[in-house]
């Protein structure tokens, strides 16, 4: 049964994750991702599934990996140091084609940067996953709610694609608390036929390789597999831009204005687009949800006989998003960005007097 | 109708329990609410603070520039938030830590003996029960029946802290109603 | 007519491709016919990571993942949690163990996986073409240490057997050499004892093997086993460490 409980959104977002029928955790501990941490530790043992504190996020998101070849839903959850430090390893798993999902709840800055909420490691997952030039779905929730329902669902997508899946929240949704819907609990599937999954064999199975499984194929030398299979990944990512991207429009249908945000940054731009629509300023949100496949085609469709100009809003110093954004909008219309970094929250208030600039 | 809480004290004071108090409250008389806590970086000097916001919609923003109820517990927390009420906002001060206490020009300021209430309620760490009790009955938000039901089950932990509770929470209802 | 000996079900009709007088392919061959003789060849998994260890998904029947370099014992940690019933192998060279995989290779003994580690030491990274390992005797020459192997500056061989056997956690540490008929016997009995040990009543099994790299220690391959007796074996003395 679905239940409404008021939780903190790490332990929301790891909650969903049980009853998505994840059954292995292991993560390292990083502000602010340690609740989830904490509340997996004896949560997924009582769910009958194994945690495990790694020794580093190297160890973390290798035996994710592991679990992952043992047919098992597998995730892991960290913060951009933590994210940095898993980057060969997921792109291992985009080369083998695993599946498996990692949160990123995002804090601020290089290096050591500033522990609150951020929204600064966009490039890092939506450009490419480490070296190699592979790359994995990647959600970028806006509330506790959306968080929940895109992790029920992310093994189910991590499957069907066989890819890493990335949810990128950050420091203010994973400690924030509002009341959310939990789903009922639902059952994994029997992985162990597939390909990637090494170890209860089946009588006459023949042995699984798996991580050499790029090498192989119609090809005669291993270079020309490895580009043979590489130009197959493309296709499915290409399929991606034609099956998957979300997004949401948000009082769109008779703006002038519009912002554009992802994450905590579009929920804190909805506060300000009821109070300038109080004052009968025409403003609307255009919000991706996907990252990867990013909404590329509905950006491009922004009317520029209908839009006066675009604001675009995120937590990050130097911009990210906004080039990205901008990249795709119609060149005749004037995109101007608000932006917060080091930790610090992108504000109603603030983003209102920027909408307000522009008319 | 929407209203924002900016809540700080040192830690000890129970102000994060207050916070997730409100909020665990508000969403039992069907309204939509908020916490978000200060955590590492933003905590100097001392003081713990978090942000709630309580509306009849759905929220975008936990936090905002400036509040419409600042709660400061401490010296620290006086000097780092007391600007941070909103025009025609309240700012309620704990009078046993801070003398001399003053509001900017539109805020109206609640000075309030946190500490003596607590103990008159029978224990000095429920200090944060008493400022709920109070928050409750100043800013309406809540109905006051489901604030105090939300409130015994989630402190309420053993049956004996019931009495000190109940008490601490009423004291705080009569002193919001007073100053409202 | 009788059959008195014949190739392990469990190594593949594939030829191994290592270089002359290198020992991989004895321990390979060990690890197949010890898994006949326990009746898990179809059931048992080998971790084969970076290294010249890699080639071993080849040579065996067995099913076998492999693992960015030196992270076994994390690959190995979560795939043996999810799957406590199948029997586990990490197959790893001394520089994927040693060196960039110390620290999951420590962290996993020290919790007591019920894996076994077999670890082959032929003291360089022999895919690489022979560099310095944390291993490298002192003095040695290779193609990152032409001077020979200073100990000022790089340090003392690493013996990671007997730092595992330090550790309380470990059921069974050992290390044992492939240079001579009898040390190959011994070392199939090592590889035996560590798995009973995983099927049996579970937990954490370390086989160093002393291998030779005859083309990275630029030597010929029929004197590298009177080298690894002279020299190798004196700074890696064979033997059980603990239980």
């Amino acid at each position: 049964m679905s239940e409404k409980v008021v939780k903190k959104g790490n332990e929301a977002i790891c909650e969903a994750a049980i009853r998505a029928g994840c059954r292995f955790f292991s993560g390292y501990p990083i502000t602010p991702q340690t609740t989830a941490t904490e509340y997996l530790s004896w949560r997924m043992p009582e769910a009958g599934g194994v945690f495990v504190q790694a020794e580093s996020e190297v160890s973390a998101i290798n035996m994710v990996a592991g679990s992952a070849m043992a047919g098992t839903r597998a995730m892991t959850a960290t913060s951009g140091p933590g994210l940095s430090l898993m980057t060969e390893t997921l792109s291992v798993m985009a080369g083998t084609r695993l599946p498996a999902v990692i949160v990123n709840i995002q804090r601020a800055g290089a290096g050591i940067g500033a522990i609150t909420g951020n929204q600064s490691d966009f490039y890092m997952v939506t450009k490419t996953l480490g070296h190699g030039g592979l790359t994995g779905l990647v959600y970028g929730p806006e509330s506790i709610q959306e968080s929940i329902d895109i992790m029920y669902e992310s093994w189910d997508l991590a499957e069907k694609y066989r890819t890493p899946v990335i949810i990128m929240t950050d420091g203010v949704m994973g400690q924030m608390m509002e009341q959310v819907e939990m789903p009922d609990y639902k059952e994994a599937p029997d992985l162990s036929d597939q390909p990637y999954v090494a170890g209860k064999r089946k009588d006459g199975r023949k042995k699984h390789l798996i991580m050499d499984s790029p090498y192989f194929g119609p090809m005669p030398t291993q270079n020309d597999n490895l580009e043979y299979n590489y130009a197959e990944y493309e296709k499915v990512y290409e399929s991606w831009e034609e099956n998957e991207v979300r997004y949401e429009e948000y009082m769109m249908e008779d703006a002038e204005y519009l912002i554009v945000a992802w994450g905590t940054s579009a929920r804190v731009a909805k506060t300000a687009i009821r109070h300038l629509r109080e004052q009968g300023i025409k403003v609307g949100l255009f919000r991706p949800i996907t990252l990867v496949p990013f909404p590329k085609k509905q950006l491009q469709a922004i009317d520029k006989n209908k839009i006066k100009g675009i604001l675009t809003v995120e937590m990050s110093v130097p911009s990210q998003f906004h080039n990205e954004v901008v990249h795709y909008i119609d060149k005749d219309i004037k995109v101007e960005k608000y932006r917060r970094g080091g930790g610090n929250m992108v504000l109603d208030e603030e983003i209102e007097e920027c909408v307000k600039k522009m008319l | 109708m929407e209203n924002t809480y900016l809540l700080a004290g040192f830690g000890g004071q129970g102000v994060q329990t207050l916070g997730q108090l409100l909020t665990y409250a508000a969403t039992d008389a069907e309204k939509y609410a908020t916490y978000l806590p200060a955590y590492g970086g933003e905590m100097r000097g001392g003081t713990s603070n978090c942000t709630v916001k309580i509306s009849d919609e759905p929220i975008g923003s936990p936090a905002a520039r400036s509040y419409n109820y600042v709660v400061v517990m401490n010296l620290p927390s006086y000097n780092a938030f007391k600007g941070k009420v909103k025009e025609g906002g309240t700012l309620f001060v704990n009078s046993d830590l801070i003398t001399d206490a003053q509001a900017d020009e539109g805020v109206k300021l609640v000075e309030v003996p946190l500490m003596e209430m607590a103990k008159e309620a029978g224990s000095p760490v429920v200090t944060n029960v008493v400022m709920f009790g109070l928050l409750c009955a100043y800013a309406g938000d809540i109905d006051l029946d489901v604030a105090k039901g939300t409130m015994l089950q989630k402190m309420a932990h053993k049956e004996k802290f019931i009495p000190v509770n109940t008490k601490a929470f009423e004291l705080g209802v009569a002193k919001g109603q007073e100053a409202k | 007519m009788e059959c008195i000996y014949t190739k392990s079900k469990a190594l593949s009709a594939v030829p191994t491709s290592f270089c002359p007088g290198c020992m991989h392919g004895t321990a390979i061959k060990l690890i197949a016919e010890v898994s006949e003789e326990l009746g898990i060849e179809n059931d048992l998994v080998v971790v084969a990571p970076i290294g010249c260890a890699v080639f071993m998904g080849a040579f065996v029947e067995f099913d076998s993942f492999g693992s960015p370099h030196g992270r076994p014992g994390a690959t190995g940690t979560g795939f043996k949690r999810s799957n406590p019933d199948v029997p586990l192998i990490l197959y790893q060279g001394d520089g994927d163990c040693a060196s960039i995989g110390l620290a999951e290779t420590m962290h996993a003994a020290n919790r007591g996986e019920n894996f076994t580690v077999v670890m082959i030491n032929n003291q360089v990274y022999g895919m690489t073409g022979g560099q310095a390992a944390p291993t490298t005797l002192p003095g040695q020459k290779t193609t990152t240490s032409p001077a020979g192997r200073a100990i000022e500056g790089t340090g003392y061989p690493i013996r990671l057997a007997e730092l595992i056997a330090e550790l309380k956690a470990p059921k069974y540490v050992t290390r044992q050499s492939l240079h001579t008929p009898k040390n190959v016997l011994a070392a199939k009995k090592a590889i035996k004892k560590a798995l009973e040990i995983q099927i049996n009543e579970g937990g954490y099994s370390f086989v160093e093997l002393m291998s030779a790299c005859p083309t990275n220690w630029k030597i010929d391959p029929k004197d590298a086993p009177k080298y690894m007796e002279d020299v190798v074996l004196k700074e890696f003395p064979v033997g059980d460490l603990k239980g």
